[in-house]
């Protein structure tokens, strides 16, 4: 889980850098958006997971 | 893997492969197959959830309120998931992070609205009292749901109008319209999906 967090940290600070260069260079646009799309993806499967989880009653 | 998340690769993969770029926006139209699948998300989960809470506040029955929070929680999700990849889509098309106008501040107001509800359920701890909370908030929150969507019509916006869910017919190539329907049938199903799974997750917890 913690590994998950880090992946996620570097995606979402890769986008911001990537984020303004996408502006004028397709092939980033390009990378930015499957990024972008991944790390989505990523976060769904991780909230549904947990939200499969039975909480703590109370 | 649950059978949503097979969908939404599906979807994804047409998104991103095989529907084709946009004449004027090249690759970066194709936020529009995540944003507004993830927008219409948000407006589903709340009026579902709102709808839920209505029923709680007349009934009180806890199940119906089980089901206005397990609602709450994915919309609520949903609605952070739009403002993030619009934010990324509008620094590539206009230059700029976030604009306070009206589609972004009021879908804004929606998010923090459900997250709100959210927050004031345990603050106000798991009795009927956060329960009463949770359920006038999300009824509140449905409606905002118009003013989000006709915001940009009400007033002058840099965030485009509707392309699908307006009076005229879509303004979108029929191949792209497929995809996003794709799409939209994807997120929407994780969204009941996740739902689903956390009102079953909490029924067992209170047994």
């Amino acid at each position: 889980m913690k590994a998950l967090g880090w992946v996620v940290a570097v995606a979402l600070l890769w986008l911001a850098w990537a984020a303004p260069r996408a502006a004028v260079d397709e092939a980033t646009a390009r990378t930015v958006v499957q990024v972008a799309y991944a790390l989505a993806f990523v976060v769904l499967l991780g909230f549904h997971a947990r939200q499969a989880t039975t909480p703590e009653a109370g | 893997m649950p059978p949503w998340a097979l969908a939404l690769l599906v979807s994804w993969g047409l998104a991103l492969y095989w529907a084709p770029a946009d004449a004027a926006m090249g690759e970066r139209y194709r936020f529009i197959f995540m944003h507004v699948p993830f927008a219409l998300a948000t407006y589903l989960g709340t009026f579902l959830a709102a709808g839920a809470g209505a029923l709680y506040l007349w009934r009180r029955d806890a199940e119906w309120d089980r089901w206005a929070r397990a609602l709450t929680e994915p919309a609520a999700l949903a609605g952070g998931l739009t403002l993030w990849s619009g934010s990324l889509w509008g620094r590539i098309t206009w230059g700029v992070w976030w604009v306070w106008d009206a589609r972004l501040t009021s879908m804004l107001v929606l998010f923090l609205f459900l997250a709100g509800a959210l927050v004031l359920r345990d603050l106000l701890g798991g009795g009927s009292r956060g329960a009463r909370a949770g359920a006038v908030m999300a009824v509140a929150a449905a409606f905002l749901v118009p003013v989000v969507h006709l915001s940009v019509y009400w007033w002058r916006t840099l965030h485009q109008p509707p392309t699908v869910l307006r009076p005229q017919a879509p303004a979108m190539d029929g191949e792209m319209l497929g995809v996003w329907a794709v799409c939209v049938a994807a997120v929407g199903w994780w969204l009941l999906a996740t739902a689903g799974a956390r009102g079953k997750a909490l029924a067992e917890a209170e047994r």
